[in-house]
């Protein structure tokens, strides 16, 4: 099925609200259906922001877009539009669902638990039938190669490479005319780069559509591109547009800046085959057969470099693992491990996905405990500390002994400025205040970001953040360091830098472990490898032959054999133990809780509450409950009830002989009956309010919210899709913890540790819910028109008949209660 | 530039999803911040009560930020309200000592008071002092709640009901007050909220 369509950007602009500049300013581009554009230009040039205009995501509630021919209009952001950009010759706001988006983090564009529900969305919100939505959810996992797969499958057990293309499943599912790809690989191990590759170019192939990437690595792409755009700003006071970046810049200069300009346009063969073109300086990868001198990676060397090869360091071991078995959870992936790591040596441990790189490296790190075995450090590493094991070290021996740098640089900020940033390591273990300040301002120095001393380190771009994590690392003076990742989703211009930075402390005596997928980062640091290999699969560094490349004396892999990838089959889970209550709409089960509860209020005397408590364990066990299991699901409770019945024993209303007093303190008959009451009813109230919810899945309850409750799908769907980033907080937190036990801050007390966390907790939750906001508008969520969907919320006889039995038994409590004489409003005066 | 300047910065009631988002990750993380703060101060709790009766209300504000605090960074209508309800409905469906459904409830009751300081002043006004009475009249309705739900067996005019409603006030005041308007001044100062107005405002932008 062919139907792609034309994108016009005429005399566009947008300013963010942020900026002072303009981020894109009068670009004029026409890219044809059916072309294959890739989008190149220096960082900073409004590449991003390109798409997010293409995709209509700029410029919303700005009222009438299409009227004013170039006229700037502010919208609901706070930021500027100018000019337009057409889809088909309609302005992109109103071309609903022709222009497809896929973002660069995997994790960041998933809404919902259930696999198959990420790709009905875009068509529920387009207002496609549901029958309809269900073929198209088949057709796209079909076109992205998923076919077949279970549509309730968790989105948390997916690889990289399976959630790029589930994103692009959902993107397809819009069936749009034109397909927008912001470095959709950037973030995915090699196997993930050529599953997307494969799952573009099969769509493609199909679908024939209009596509724009934005990619630094061009190489896997290149065979699907048809013409090459390059950006540049014309500026006032110079001739020729300005291209790229000035020196350790991250971003291109836009003073002066008066419009973005395609500086070269055409086929891959004419761009990459101009010679007036430097694309390593505009950070791209170019692909090997266009290939200039200096374009390929090789062994690079620093200044005062060691002569001892970084393979091997200088033969002094400083770290040792002794049989080593690591794993989570006390569960082992990988046994019997031997390494040793030595001074100025450079390890690249890599892997597969999910084979245990983090496992070993932060058991390494001395932040997660080993299984079996133990890490050990040499008498010299360890000289000072609480004994050879690092998992036993406090914080602050840690910090100064082995340091370990997160993939998120913000796991691991922990103050106000970049210098404090700096400052924290040395001040953690024990240096004055003077020396820690020259300490720091000596490293910013030679990371180049003494600039922004006092700056936030949150408000630094990409790269600046890495520079300045290992910086802050260095700091304490480690003799290991220990970086997760370190060059992932950088372009050639930051990874060049990061590589130097790396190489470079070979020089200090460093011994370095990078965790990494990235060839070409062995290569130019010439690191040896050690790869974990998953048992029923082969090794991909060590068996591959390399033609292309020159093979280096003695470039062997250790091999570490680790359990294999879980890949199991996974049951659909019901919402509740008991089967009548799993059958149930899920608003009714809610409303339900409630309506066992909230009357029994009205009463507080011990007849209601016990007959209550009585009628729910009848009807609990006959539904399946056992009164143990109710006690486990239901435990809580149990600890809240006594607490509340002794506070209203001492200190509630009185009344009757008096048993005891001590101060404040008065026991008598009356606060002894009600807190009987009290603490029966608390039960009484608690267990179906816990027992009738428990289990309920987030994705059904939306459903039944908007569908049975009515209430807004803007609300209700955009709570769900916070909901479902609650496991990647707990996540973040368990990283939080670990990253600051491993900057020295671990020894604090419980409470005073807990504020700074919970902050940086806030901080990425912020942050990543921005960026699920443009996701779930780039599926065109957020709209006033009427939303489809694709899932049926049903209510059924025994929904209602289960609404009357749960108010049964408060209404035949109270009646006793009434009848016996014993109720007492509000528990009476 | 000036053609910019000459736009009229008018008071946006309409939610844009990044509101909602956000609104709701505020929620969704309160919760989680929450559920541990059940569980930590379980022992506690009793101990305070033990030291002087009503004293544990001085813990409540540790459950009520998170309308405060969504209310001054997403600045619509509701996002109080939103944010207690997004906490409540997850504490729910995880479950702690209150008891699933009693948190829905609470945090409804609670997200009322949090609305109410911001309501007043028609969302055009946004400062500590009114943070501050968000906290407190959100811990007036945590307490008045309490007194319902689990301790109806206490006289509300007796020593109990007087300390456990100061200690709630103050608490409210401080952590769900005057602290998260601190937390907002350094969230913001990290730029995570410059798509909005509460953001650009902090980093002069």
């Amino acid at each position: 099925m062919i139907d792609n369509a034309t994108l016009v950007f005429d005399h566009w602009g947008y300013r963010h609200a942020s900026r002072r500049h303009f981020a894109v300013r009068g670009l004029d581009l026409t890219i044809e259906a059916g072309q294959r554009v890739l989008l190149l230009g220096a960082s900073g040039i409004g590449k991003s922001t390109i798409l997010e205009g293409a995709a209509g995501l700029l410029g919303a509630d700005a009222g009438q877009t299409d009227t004013g021919q170039g006229a700037p209009v502010e919208d609901a952001d706070g930021g500027v539009t100018e000019g337009r950009v057409l889809v088909d010759g309609v302005p992109v706001q109103q071309a609903r669902g022709r222009v497809g988006l896929v973002l660069q983090d995997p994790d960041a564009q998933c809404v919902f638990q259930r696999l198959g529900d990420n790709v009905a969305f875009g068509p529920e919100n387009l207002g496609v039938p549901r029958d309809a939505i269900w073929r198209r959810v088949d057709d796209s996992l079909a076109a992205v190669g998923m076919e077949g797969v279970q549509l309730h499958r968790s989105v948390l057990h997916l690889s990289g490479g399976q959630m790029q293309r589930l994103a692009l499943a959902g993107a397809l599912a819009m069936r749009p005319g034109v397909l927008l790809l912001d470095e959709p690989t950037a973030n995915l191990d090699p196997d993930g780069v050529d599953q997307v590759v494969a799952a573009v170019r099969d769509v493609l192939e199909e679908q024939r559509s209009t596509m724009v990437l934005v990619e630094h690595r061009a190489a896997p792409w290149i065979d699907l591109i048809d013409r090459v755009v390059v950006l540049g700003l014309e500026t006032e006071d110079q001739a020729a547009a300005r291209l790229t970046q000035q020196g350790m810049d991250e971003e291109i200069d836009h003073s002066g800046f008066r419009r973005t300009l395609v500086v070269a346009d055409g086929t891959p063969d004419e761009v990459f085959r101009d010679p007036a073109l430097d694309f390593a300086a505009l950070g791209i990868w170019v692909p090997e057969r266009y290939w200039r001198p200096g374009d390929e990676i090789r062994r690079i060397h620093t200044d005062d470099e060691p002569d001892y090869p970084a393979r091997t360091g200088n033969g002094q071991t400083l770290l040792s693992t002794r049989d080593l078995a690591i794993g989570r959870d006390g569960q082992a992936i990988a046994s019997h491990i031997d390494l040793e790591f030595s001074a100025g040596q450079i390890t690249a441990l890599v892997g597969a996905n999910g084979a245990g790189k983090s496992t070993l490296s932060l058991t390494l790190a001395g932040l997660l405990e080993p299984v079996g075995g133990k890490v050990e450090a040499a008498p010299e590493l360890a000289r000072g500390a609480r004994g050879d094991e690092p998992i036993g070290w406090t914080s602050t021996q840690l910090a100064s002994r082995i340091s370990y740098v997160f993939q998120n640089p913000e796991h691991q900020f922990a103050r106000g400025s970049v210098l404090e940033e700096v400052m924290l390591g040395p001040l953690r273990t024990g240096v004055g205040e003077e020396e820690a300040e020259r300490r720091a301002r000596e490293l910013l120095t030679r990371f180049r970001l003494i600039q922004y001393a006092k700056a936030n380190p949150y408000t630094l771009s990409g790269g600046e953040k890495r520079r300045l994590t290992v910086a802050a690392s260095l700091a304490a003076a480690p003799r290991v360091l220990i970086l997760d990742e370190p060059t992932f989703g950088q372009d050639r211009r930051t990874w060049m830098q990061i590589v130097r930075l790396i190489h470079s402390l070979r020089g200090d005596g460093v011994s370095i472990i990078v965790v990494t997928h990235d060839r070409d980062l062995v290569t130019a640091l010439g690191a040896r490898v050690v790869e974990l290999v998953p048992d029923d699969a082969a090794g991909e560094w060590v068996t591959e032959p390399e033609p292309d490349r020159q093979p280096q004396p003695g470039q062997t892999a250790d091999i570490v054999p680790v359990s294999p990838v879980n890949t199991r089959e996974e049951e659909a889970k019901p919402s509740s133990r008991s089967r009548f209550l799993a059958s149930l709409n899920p608003s009714y089960r809610l409303i339900g809780g409630f309506l066992v509860a909230l009357p029994l209020l009205f009463s507080l005397d011990w007849v209601s509450a016990v007959t209550a408590l009585a009628l729910e364990a009848v009807v609990l066990g006959c539904l399946g409950f056992t009164p143990w299991r109710i006690v486990r699901s239901t435990w809580p409770v149990f600890i809240g009830a006594p607490g509340s019945a002794l506070a209203v024993l001492l200190y509630g209303k009185e009344g009757g002989d008096t048993w005891w007093q001590w101060g404040l303190i008065h026991i008598t008959d009356r606060s002894a009956e009600l807190a009987v009451a009290t603490g029966v009813r608390i039960l009484a109230i608690g267990i179906p309010a816990i027992i009738a919810v428990l289990g309920i899945d987030a994705t059904d309850l939306a459903d039944s919210f908007s569908q049975i409750l009515r209430l807004p799908d803007r609300f209700v769907y955009g709570g769900l899709a916070g909901m479902r980033l609650f496991s990647v907080l707990r996540d973040d937190w368990a990283a939080l913890t670990a990253s600051r036990r491993s900057r020295g801050l671990g020894d604090d007390n419980k409470l005073k540790a807990f504020m700074p966390q919970a902050f940086a907790l806030l901080v990425l939750s912020i942050r990543r819910s921005t960026t699920l906001a443009t996701a779930m508008e780039a599926r065109g969520f957020g709209g006033d028109a009427p939303r489809s969907h694709a899932r049926v919320s049903e209510v059924h006889a025994r929904d209602k008949a289960y609404l009357a039995g749960c108010l049964a038994i408060p209404v035949i409590a109270l009646a006793t209660a009434l009848v016996t004489g014993h109720f007492a409003f509000f528990g009476g005066a | 530039m000036t053609e910019i300047k000459n736009t009229v910065a008018k008071a946006n009631y309409r939610w844009r999803v990044v509101d909602i988002a956000v609104a709701s990750m505020i929620g969704v993380a309160s919760a989680l911040i929450y559920w541990g703060v059940a569980i930590v101060t379980a022992g506690p709790w009793s101990a305070l009560d033990a030291l002087v009766p009503g004293l544990p209300g001085i813990i409540n504000g540790l459950w009520l930020f998170a309308g405060p605090l969504a209310a001054i960074i997403v600045r619509k209508p509701g996002a109080a309200i939103y944010a207690e309800i997004v906490a409540g409905v997850l504490e729910a469906l995880m479950g702690n000592q209150w008891g699933g459904l009693e948190t829905f409830a609470i945090a409804l009751v609670q997200g009322l008071g949090a609305e109410i300081a911001f309501a007043v002043v028609a969302y055009r006004k946004w400062n500590l002092a009114l943070t501050m009475l968000s906290g407190v009249l959100s811990g007036v309705c945590c307490w008045a709640y309490s007194f319902v739900e689990h301790m109806q067996g206490m006289s509300i005019t007796g020593s109990y009901g007087i300390v456990y409603l100061i200690t709630s006030v103050i608490s409210g005041a401080v952590f769900a007050g005057l602290l998260m308007w601190a937390a907002y001044r350094a969230i913001a100062k990290t730029g995570a909220l410059d798509k909005f107005a509460s953001g650009r405002e902090v980093r002069g932008l």
